[in-house]
């Protein structure tokens, strides 16, 4: 499914596609049964692919960890679809509406700095080749407008002004040894070893204000 | 969840009690249709505030039933049942009643491998409470009969409660021969509890519970809830149907499960009883949502559907990874494997003594581990010295010096979500003014309550970092003059790798497919440079208190790792991270060049191969294990997670000890480096066995791919009884209201069980136990909680019963336990929470979810099949109101609590298009609304319904239902009482 809809940016036929397993997805809670998906299309190399290569990863969404399987182009490493594994044994190859259409996550072009051409939300949002070695990062001052930078030049921004909010902190067993003044929110949507690297940084930055999905 | 998704199958009563499964885990859904119509013909049982998707597959002709209750009663509900089963299984069930109690009569087999294991007063030796020790048990000397046929195999529901109902009751307990109890500290007990020699005992926890839930019958708790009389008693007998005692494998001897030895019955047959409780947001987000889900646990031990296939209390988390981020404890009370942030002023041999583990200090003379020697450790306490290590050092840092790294962790809790807004608005003072936010996938401003609050924090921000996929709400939410906005791009999910823990507690790994789209980049590597940059910028200088530069190649000259034996030579992120995970921003290979080649599961292999990957991939792996190695790996320091630890390595927590559960597997490829890559699903479990639906090689599963937990003496005690300390057993009566003293300091595998923070606000006349209070041994004013009683929310529709059941109120004890104050669960500074009253807001509001969008939405709201699917929210209102409001279905109507008003720019202000007559979107939540059939009513009479998924960026936009709720909490989990307040309707 889906394999017209990022050339085009239209999404009729994917649309339909999608409503299928979304149909089949609510035949599921009404047939009680939760099917496979159809099974998947034959996917149409484009771009100079040789092969679809098949990656597993788990779903985005709910905590039930439904198996996904990617296929992607061996050349450009573009996702062609994102569909339900069928030896996952949580989901046996299902996926709900929301899983179903994970593939328009992934290529979504309203994500931030990922796909050349016109953003639909914001022309600063487009990915620009110009940042390919140093990353991007986007800063607005106030309500103003973003404007594009260097990620490392924001990265150095960020944490001189980090630094200087947390003020000194003071090894030892006193309340010293806590800073009180820089807040870390995240993330439930990151996977563990991220949330490990994050929470290891926020105890060495000397705070304990961390806080995340899990309270909501 | 105790058990997991694939085990669901198992059960024979499925109890959705505050779920909604087939709206919100439709996976979930498969696997309860699954139970229900394959072997097991399962019945489902739905209890909920409304009709929803999961309750509208129940079929009365299959035994189904929905019951509707009231918001915010989940506690009198269950309270109510507890209290049928106790007056009537006997009438109802002679079999079922002789089983309950021979159950909860029954005692540890006789064979040393089953019996339970303590640290004796001599604190180098555990004892193991064998028959024949036992057969000589004394309680301060006197002779105890009650132990002679073996210690309580499965709850403390034997166990006896003290006069003034704060505490066991306790005594040193001598055994075997050492009978010279008061000189000789070799098999000696101080304060151990006393047990009864059944559960007749008027003292005993049994009694004590069933006199707590005596006032909870059926007419009383109908009231509560709003449901009928013969609904209670007919959930109760259901229950009673698929309880342990009427499974055809009950037994009063012990049970071997085909891990260890011998034949059982498979849960996959039609005989086999157990009945799983599902829960979700329908039990935690109120402000009692902690004693919900007690009650839950407290009914499943008095049914014996705990550590069952097909039992347990299983809660369905929320995000693919909660589990796991709560896991690793981003949190402000909590460190990774749910360790607390050591206290200010603690010392590292008091905390350590805080985990689980044997005793590091001398308590009542007993001798003192060495906390420096690793194997003098308990498993978590191991955990927590090697991520100390590592957090703030290497491997390389003698144990003996621990004391100096400790000093490194930052003491003291930070500050609750809730309440971090105010902090930032205005601090409580300037030491604690929170001037800065870093929000990495997240979008508070759509997901916490009353967004009025939150909005005036984040503006108030000298400085604010949000790093994700798109421009949320949070990324675009109204900020101050002058004060800097960073947003960073993320990949997506298949663009980085790493393991996810679902809820179910399994492990999966997800493969890097592709590189980052674009200037998107990894978590991990926008991690590492962040880390970086912060060193850069003199952020870690506490530890090497030398500039960033200035250490590249010199050692420290001062500062903590300046006294270490050697030194340690920064720079910290070179030491921290660079060469722990093998990049630095400055390397001239890109983060994602980098390339290894190592063990992964390949599309329809059956075993792991060698395969070259990339980027994340490697990097991911490399994290993995630094948290999953063995505790006491030599090599380096082990591994820093300890309930994580055992995925990689094959040999499990210890080097030297295989703990290797679940061998169904055996002789299977395994992989070594991280078990969370294993795809092996040929392993099912076989059968005819408890491991039926197990499929122990499909992931790794905490602790020690133990995949149900609470096993309660029918196999060989392993670490993850832990779970079921002190003592091994399931705990109906928890808490010690005298933090430094309790059978917890007495278990080999002990652990100080914190007592909870909330009593209901009405006392009972007299202190101590009051028979005639409806708060029996919950609410004295000295006394924690301890078991559930109901309580009100805190914008409640009903005062009459405001006045007799309280509140939930949050309460401060001090150091021995005694209450010192109590506050409201809700904010009373500067832009105090004011709750509104039943006379203003007459309905009860209640937020809700759907399939087609995902939480506060910023992902499902940016993709254009779920916006089409599901454009705009609404309101779901009952027949009875919209008629007596004048309000037909389809109408636009606005709901209105008494949260101020969120939105005041322009935009929100000024007359918006896409709603009726020229209104705006500030001040309430205008959809449309949904009334339905007479016969077909989503929810009840004065109940209103709104989804919460919804906010003003993306392609769907709409009404922001945390405009509306109470920013109110459960004292213990600080989870918002999203699931009920009071608000007014007015049509547009």
């Amino acid at each position: 499914m889906g394999q017209n809809d990022k050339d085009t940016g239209r999404f009729e036929l994917s649309r339909r596609d999608f409503l299928k397993v979304g149909a089949a997805g609510a035949a599921a809670a009404g047939a009680l049964n939760f099917a496979p998906a159809p099974a998947l299309a034959e996917i149409k190399l484009k771009n100079g692919d040789v092969n679809v290569l098949r990656y597993h990863t788990t779903c985005p969404y709910c905590s039930a960890s439904c198996g996904q399987v990617i296929a992607v182009g061996d050349v450009t490493g573009d996702v062609y679809d994102v569909y339900g594994d069928v030896d996952s044994p949580i989901n046996n190859g299902g996926l709900c509406a929301k899983g179903a259409g994970a593939y328009q996550l992934v290529t979504n072009k309203r994500r931030l700095g990922a796909f050349a051409g016109t953003h639909p939300v914001n022309p600063v949002f487009a990915y620009d080749p110009a940042y390919d070695t140093t990353g991007v990062a986007y800063k607005r001052i106030g309500n103003g407008a973003w404007s594009k930078m260097a990620l490392p030049t924001a990265m150095d921004e960020i944490a001189t002004g980090l630094v200087a909010a947390r003020l000194p902190v003071t090894p030892g067993s006193t309340a010293l040894s806590n800073s009180r003044h820089v807040q870390f929110f995240g993330s439930s949507h990151m996977n563990n070893e991220q949330n490990y690297v994050y929470r290891r940084l926020i105890a060495e930055f000397g705070t304990s204000l961390t806080e995340h999905q899990a309270r909501i | 969840m105790t058990n997991h998704w694939n085990d669901i199958d198992n059960a024979s009563l499925v109890f959705a009690y505050g779920a909604n499964p087939a709206e919100n885990h439709p996976a979930c859904m498969a696997h309860i249709n699954a139970a229900r119509f394959g072997i097991k013909n399962a019945r489902l049982i739905v209890v909920d505030p409304r009709l929803t998707r999961t309750a509208r597959q129940c079929d009365p002709a299959r035994g189904d039933m929905f019951v509707r209750i009231r918001p915010g009663t989940n506690v009198a509900f269950t309270n109510g049942l507890l209290n049928w089963i106790f007056n009537n299984i006997a009438t109802y069930d002679a079999t079922a009643a002789a089983n309950m109690l021979g159950w909860h009569n029954g005692t540890t087999p006789a064979s040393l491998s089953y019996a339970r294991t303590f640290q004796d007063d001599a604190g180098s030796a555990a004892s193991a409470f064998n028959l024949a020790k036992l057969a000589s048990a004394k309680y301060d000397g006197v002779a105890a009969p009650a132990l002679y046929a073996g210690y309580p195999k499965y709850c403390d529901s034997r166990f006896k409660v003290n006069a003034t109902g704060d505490d066991y009751q306790r005594a040193t307990l001598t055994i075997g021969a050492n009978a010279g109890y008061l000189t000789d500290p070799v098999d000696r007990f101080p304060e151990f509890p006393v047990i009864a020699a059944n559960v007749s005992d008027a003292d005993s926890v049994y009694q004590k519970l069933v006199a707590h839930v005596a006032p909870y019958d059926t007419a009383t708790v109908a009231n509560i809830c709003g449901c009928t009389e013969a609904d209670i008693a007919a959930v109760a007998k259901a229950l009673v149907d698929h309880s342990r005692f009427k499974s055809s494998d009950f037994t009063l001897g012990v049970v071997n499960p085909t891990d260890v030895a011998g034949a059982v019955a498979t849960p996959q047959v039609s005989t086999y009883k157990a009945t799983t409780i599902l829960y979700a947001m329908g039990q935690t987000q109120h402000s009692n949502g902690s004693q919900n889900i007690k009650d839950l646990a407290i009914l499943q031990t008095m049914m014996g559907n705990m550590g069952r296939p097909g039992g347990g209390i299983n809660a369905l988390r929320g995000i693919h990874n909660v589990q796991g981020s709560t896991d690793i404890g981003l949190l402000f009370d909590s460190i990774p494997g749910y360790s607390g942030n050591p206290g200010v002023g603690e010392t590292y041999a008091h905390y350590s003594n805080t985990l689980f583990g044997n005793r590091v200090l001398s308590l009542n003379g007993s001798v003192a581990k060495d906390y420096t020697v690793q194997a003098s450790l308990g498993l978590q306490q191991a955990g927590f010295q090697n991520m100390t290590q590592e957090w703030f050092g290497t491997g390389t840092v003698l144990r003996s010096e621990i004391d100096k790294l400790y000093d490194l962790w930052p003491k003291g809790n930070g500050v609750q979500h809730i309440q971090t807004f105010r902090y930032m608005a205005a601090g409580t003072s300037a030491a604690n003014l929170i001037s800065a936010a870093v929000i990495w996938g997240q979008n508070p401003a759509i997901t916490e309550p009353n967004q009025s609050a939150v909005r005036i924090g984040l503006k108030n921000l000298d400085l604010m970092v949000v790093a994700d996929m798109y421009e949320t709400e949070t990324a675009a939410v109204d900020r101050k003059d002058g004060a800097p906005t960073y947003l960073i791009p993320v990949c997506s999910h298949v663009e980085e790798a790493g393991s996810v823990t679902n809820s179910g507690r399994w492990l999966q790994w997800r493969e890097r497919a592709t590189r980052p789209k674009g200037n998107s980049k990894a978590d991990l590597e926008l991690l590492l440079r962040f880390a970086y940059a912060l060193d850069k910028a003199g952020a870690f200088s506490h530890m090497t208190n030398v500039p960033f530069n200035g250490l590249a190649t010199t050692p420290a000259t001062a500062g903590v790792w300046s006294s270490l034996t050697p030194a340690i030579q920064g720079p910290a992120y070179k030491v921290l991270y660079g060469d722990k995970f093998g990049w630095t921003p400055t390397d001239t290979t890109a983060f994602e060049d980098l390339s290894t080649t190592t063990e992964m599961w390949p599309a329809g292999a059956t075993a792991p191969v060698n395969k070259l990957v990339y980027g994340s991939e490697v990097v991911a792996e490399k994290v993995h294990i630094e948290i999953c190695r063995p505790l006491n790996d030599t090599t380096t320091s082990g591994g820093t997670m300890w309930i994580y630890s055992g995925s990689g390595n094959a040999a499990g927590y210890y080097a030297t000890v295989g703990q290797d559960v679940n061998p169904a597997g055996t002789g299977s490829a395994w992989l070594t480096k991280a078990r969370a890559k294993s795809r092996n699903n040929s392993l099912k479990g076989a059968a005819g066995t408890l491991n039926a639906n197990n499929y122990p090689r499909w992931g790794w599963a905490w602790l020690l791919n133990r995949r149900v937990f609470y096993n309660n003496s029918e196999v060989s005690m392993d670490q993850a009884d832990v779970f079921v300390s002190p003592g091994a057993i399931c705990c109906l009566f928890t808490e010690s209201s005298a933090p430094d003293s309790g059978l917890a300091d007495w278990s080999l595998l002990y652990r100080k069980y914190k007592t909870f923070a909330d009593i209901p606000s009405v006392v009972p006349a007299g202190a101590g136990q009051n028979l005639a209070s409806p708060h029996f041994l919950s609410a004295t004013l000295s006394l924690a909680g301890r078991f559930p009683g109901h309580t009100e929310p805190v914008e409640s529709p009903r005062d009459d019963l405001v006045a007799t059941w309280g509140h939930n109120i949050s309460a401060t004890r001090n150091a021995a336990g005694t209450l010192t104050g109590t506050t409201p669960l809700y904010w009373t500074g500067a832009n105090p929470t004011v709750p509104g009253v039943f006379a203003d807001y007459p309905l009860v509001l209640t937020s809700i979810r759907c399939v087609e969008h995902f939480q506060g939405g910023p992902i499902t709201r940016n993709n254009s099949w779920n916006v089409e699917a599901e454009p705009v929210p609404w309101v779901e209102l009952n027949a009875a109101d919209a008629r007596a409001y004048g309000i037909a279905d389809g109408d636009w109507v606005n709901i209105i609590t008494a949260r101020g008003d969120s939105q005041t720019s322009q935009e929100a202000i000024s007359p918006n298009s896409a709603l009726p007559g020229g209104a705006h979107w500030a001040r309430g939540f205008k959809a449309r609304v949904g009334v339905g059939l007479e016969s077909n009513q989503r929810v009840g009479r004065g109940v209103v319904a709104i989804p919460w998924h919804w906010g003003d960026k993306g392609l769907g936009t709409g009404s922001r239902a945390n405009d509306l709720c109470i920013d109110a909490w459960d004292a213990n989990t600080m989870i918002p009482e999203y699931k009920a307040c009071l608000c007014k309707i007015e049509k547009m």
